[in-house]
């Protein structure tokens, strides 16, 4: 199990929750966005300054900075 | 993940809710004797009076004097469970045939909504004859009537959409077609 | 179907107040054209009370019934994170003061985003209230080969579900239908789950049922931005696109502003030349036609500047740039939507306080309001131009660049540097109460924005500017004339004091020297003594109080410049005419330096206020931020000239 912010461009995982340690109110804006359990989530693209970054969930794109992307744990695909 | 759920009413019955689920988690149909707790304690404790399987639906009917907005959420949650664990149902008639109810509800459904419109919008009509065994049958009227083209849009437009909602359904016949074989080619009155 | 309009009528009987509907929506889905489509221009902009969301409230007539309709605020849940969040689901539960629930809902959710979409749509089920769901974008989901059959997802729902492209109008008229039936409106068997998996495994069932398949994807977007955000050409084309914004902005609003002008000019010149009394032709001509000519001057720029967001904002570039932007204005605590106020407040601090709203959190809202007069608008420009020219010699070079251009850069740098400091400082402040907001922004795929939808949204922008503006404006330009031309004084007042009631240069510069504004000059003197400036320069900076640019002419009245428009050869010449430097040149070195940072920080303009207060909904923030820039100004300005003083000395 690893971070969504330490996910190289291009792979896909799947979400395996927000972290217990994130704020309630992140936490549960991060899942009303998509990132809920078992989902599939792309990085498409880094902003040039390495931060934040896009991600591709639950049909469409969303940019996170790395603060948000470090609460949700996820599983890289084989 | 649970299994993907979702509650629709039963016309004519405010004490049945229809849970789609996916086809063939539980591997039998009609109503069940038992089933694994925390729903078989619904149905102890005379929350729900019985619990009835489909292809791809769960049908519930409440208990007398309870309420969907009173129990709907311990139903859901009870369900999901009961879902995760297909082993624990047991049906009470192992040998009960497939219930034509829900499928003729979707027929009617359907003829009343798009597929109706659809043959009004081209100056006909398509009644419902009967539903048997898995198999609809329907009459095509007015202009529609003999005109191969739309005979088969009709045919295949309810036929499509009620296999979504209904994988158990055999055909739809049109009980106005001339036979098979000779299906195309012929010019109506 | 029938029955709905004869029952109408009987109906409406019930209750006195016009049913109430609601629009509920994410960002990006469609919400507002399905807003304007329905209340065409005849929307009404306010604010929530006691947070600085706006709110829009417009009325549509469905057959003899009126509706109110409210554009709620875009949002991805019902689950309030922030105190404007609160307001919204306060709105929804009838908990705002002398406010019921709203009758009905309609909730927009973009066809491209459904499985996102759902959550929302599962939370707003479960408010219980008459709900309609409007399915938008389903020409961009079959075009990307998705699909979805609407029958079938109404009937999962459980409510009535309907499909419109809002910005081609397609459905509006269906839409109306439905809403005129409010009463009739199905609820759903049971309300969606509460509980995340549930909700979850609800969402699935509902989109497996009703056979939808998520769209390809936007082939376009994805090549569009390989190249808008490249690390190098993004940040090129970046650069480029605000190059062109602020080139059109000044080659396309600066003749209309200059035809607004000559315009107004020439009505005043018509005034005094028809109406004899020389006071009463003041009051009409430069007071009343001026004060309105002032707040007038500014809409070219600001309708542009609209027309241009808007535009970017309906294409899609608009988050692209808050996205390069973000990891710099994240420096100020702020983050890349931001940006866009405070570029645009480059042109004019107005637009980018109104561009403002686009942010989802009060404290960022806030924080770049009070930065947003700091930016160099182009008001100060004249100013600059002027003060410039006193301080630095035009032929003076470093290198192969004029001192006078790079004296200007630095006063733009300095603009958008203080305004970072500010806005940090203030979002500081913000941040002692309450947790932060996370950071996050949907990246919507490049959409052809309708004209129609461009111009309403530059239309409504305007039409607030004018209305709520005006007044303001006009009765602080009437007052500060009447300060500079009271008391007034008789043709042989001014013959005893050796002036020809004749030569109007001269009866001018007498009026203004022995006015109510020359007397607060004198008082305030000891104020602004230590900055260098006389009771003349006071004035100047007073009257420049409605807006800056007036600055140039003032002072060149007070100078008695044969040119009031280049007095910089008569103001070079001034000396102090009292006190321990008289005789002394008043324009030196660390004054002009004085006077160009009190420039830089004093908020000298009554239309920043007025939308201020506006944008916050009371004079609590404008008074904030008039209070903290003219203190600001002052000690900056000190600084500058004791630092000028020692340079020089």
């Amino acid at each position: 199990m690893s971070l969504l912010a330490d996910l190289p461009r291009g792979h896909r995982a799947t979400v395996v929750r927000v972290a217990d340690d994130a704020h309630p109110a992140t936490a549960r804006r991060l899942e009303d966005l998509g990132f809920t359990s078992g989902v599939e989530v792309e990085v498409v693209r880094r902003a040039p300054l390495r931060d934040p970054v896009i991600y591709r969930v639950k049909d469409y794109e969303l940019c996170l900075r790395r603060a948000q992307a470090q609460c949700v744990l996820i599983q890289e695909a084989a | 993940m649970l299994i993907p759920i979702h509650p629709q009413p039963v016309p004519d019955r405010p004490d049945q809710l229809r849970w789609i689920t996916p086809g063939g988690i539980v591997p039998f149909r009609g109503v069940a004797a038992t089933v694994p707790d925390p729903l078989g304690a619904l149905l102890r404790d005379g929350t729900l009076d019985e619990v009835r399987v489909e292809t791809a639906a769960v049908v519930t009917t409440l208990g007398p004097g309870r309420t969907w907005s009173g129990e709907g959420t311990r139903v859901r949650s009870a369900l999901h469970a009961a879902l995760a664990d297909p082993a624990g149902w047991q049906p009470a008639d192992v040998a009960e045939k497939p219930d034509d109810a829900p499928l003729r509800e979707a027929a009617e459904a359907l003829l009343d909504g798009a597929v109706g419109e659809f043959a009004r919008s081209h100056g006909g009509h398509i009644e419902l004859v009967d539903v048997h065994d898995g198999t609809v049958t329907v009459r095509l009227g007015g202009a529609c009537r003999g005109c191969p083209a739309s005979r088969l849009t009709l045919r295949h437009r309810l036929e499509e959409q009620l296999r979504r909602r209904h994988p158990d359904l055999v055909t739809v016949t049109d009980v106005t077609a001339p036979p098979r074989p000779v299906d195309h080619g012929v010019a109506g009155p | 179907m029938e029955a709905g309009c004869h029952s109408e009528g009987t109906r409406s009987a019930v209750g006195t107040a016009l049913p109430r509907i609601a629009l509920i929506g994410s960002p990006n889905a469609g919400k507002t054209s399905i807003f304007n489509a329905l209340t065409g221009m005849h929307a009404k902009t306010g604010n929530y009370p006691g947070v600085t969301v706006s709110r829009y409230i417009g009325n549509t007539r469905i057959g003899d019934q009126r509706y109110v309709i409210e554009d709620l605020p875009g949002t991805y849940s019902l689950e309030p994170i922030s105190p404007d969040e609160q307001v919204m689901v306060d709105v929804l539960h009838g908990r705002l003061d002398g406010e019921q629930s709203p009758d009905a809902l309609l909730v927009t959710v973009d066809a491209t985003t459904l499985r996102r979409s759902l959550r929302l749509v599962a939370q707003v089920l479960r408010l219980g209230l008459p709900t309609c769901v409007v399915v938008t974008f389903t020409d961009e989901l079959t075009g990307r080969q998705g699909h979805l059959d609407v029958e079938a997802f109404e009937q999962a729902l459980g409510v009535p579900v309907l499909r419109v492209i809002g910005n081609r109008g397609q459905g509006i008229d269906r839409l109306r239908d439905r809403i005129a039936q409010w009463r009739t409106w199905n609820l759903p068997a049971l309300p969606p789950p509460a509980e995340p998996a549930e909700t979850d495994a609800w969402a699935e069932s509902v989109l497996t049922f009703a056979a939808y398949r998520a769209p390809g994807r936007h082939r376009v977007t994805q090549r569009v931005d390989a190249v808008l955000l490249h690390p190098i050409w993004g940040s090129v084309v970046f650069f480029a696109v605000m190059m062109l914004f602020f080139q059109t902005v000044f080659t396309v609003a600066a003749p209309l502003q200059d035809y607004v002008e000559t315009f107004f000019g020439w009505l005043s010149g018509l005034v005094a030349e028809h109406i004899g009394n020389r006071w009463v032709a003041g009051l009409l001509g430069e007071a009343l036609l001026g004060g309105i000519g002032a707040v007038l001057v500014f809409v070219p720029q600001i309708v542009m500047l609209f027309l241009l967001i808007a535009l970017l904002e309906g294409v899609g570039y608009m988050s692209r740039a808050a996205f390069l932007m973000d990891r710099v204005m994240a420096r100020a605590g702020l983050e890349g939507r931001a940006f866009v106020a405070l570029l645009s407040s480059f042109a004019c601090a107005i637009p980018g306080i109104m561009a403002t709203r686009t942010l989802p959190s009060a404290k960022d809202r806030l924080a770049t309001m009070m930065a947003a007069p700091l930016m160099t608008c182009s008001a100060r420009l004249p100013v600059y131009v002027l003060l410039i020219g006193l301080l630095v010699d035009p032929q003076a070079r470093v290198g192969p660049f004029g001192v006078q251009g790079l004296v200007m850069f630095g006063m733009y740098l300095l603009g958008a540097v203080s305004a970072m400091v500010a806005a940090w400082v203030f979002k500081k402040i913000g941040d002692r109460r309450g947790a932060l907001m996370p950071f996050y922004m949907e990246m919507p795929p490049y959409r052809l924005p309708s004209v129609r939808s461009v111009l309403v949204a530059m239309g409504h922008s305007a039409k607030s500017f004018l209305r709520k503006c005006t007044t303001i404006i006009a009765v602080t330009t009437v007052a500060l004339w009447l300060l500079l031309n009271l008391p007034l004084h008789s043709d042989a007042e001014l013959r005893a004091h050796g002036v020809d009631p004749g030569d109007s240069a001269a009866v001018a510069t007498y009026v203004t020297d022995h006015s109510y504004a020359a007397a607060v000059g004198h008082f305030v003197a000891p104020v602004f003594e230590p900055l260098g400036f006389d009771w003349r320069i006071n004035v100047g900076v007073l009257s420049a109080q409605s807006a800056r640019e007036t600055f140039v002419a003032t002072l060149g009245q007070v100078a008695a410049a044969d040119d009031p428009e280049q007095p910089t050869q008569a103001l070079r010449s001034m000396t102090h005419t009292d006190g321990p430097h008289a005789g002394q040149a008043l324009f030196t070195a660390p004054t002009v330096a004085a006077l160009l940072v009190f420039f830089a920080f004093a908020m000298q303009c009554m239309a920043t206020i007025g939308v201020m207060r506006r944008e916050t909904g009371g004079w609590k923030w404008p008074m904030i931020a008039f209070g903290y820039l003219t203190g600001l100004a002052w000690v900056m300005a000190y600084l500058a000239r004791t630092v000028v003083a020692l340079l020089g000395g």
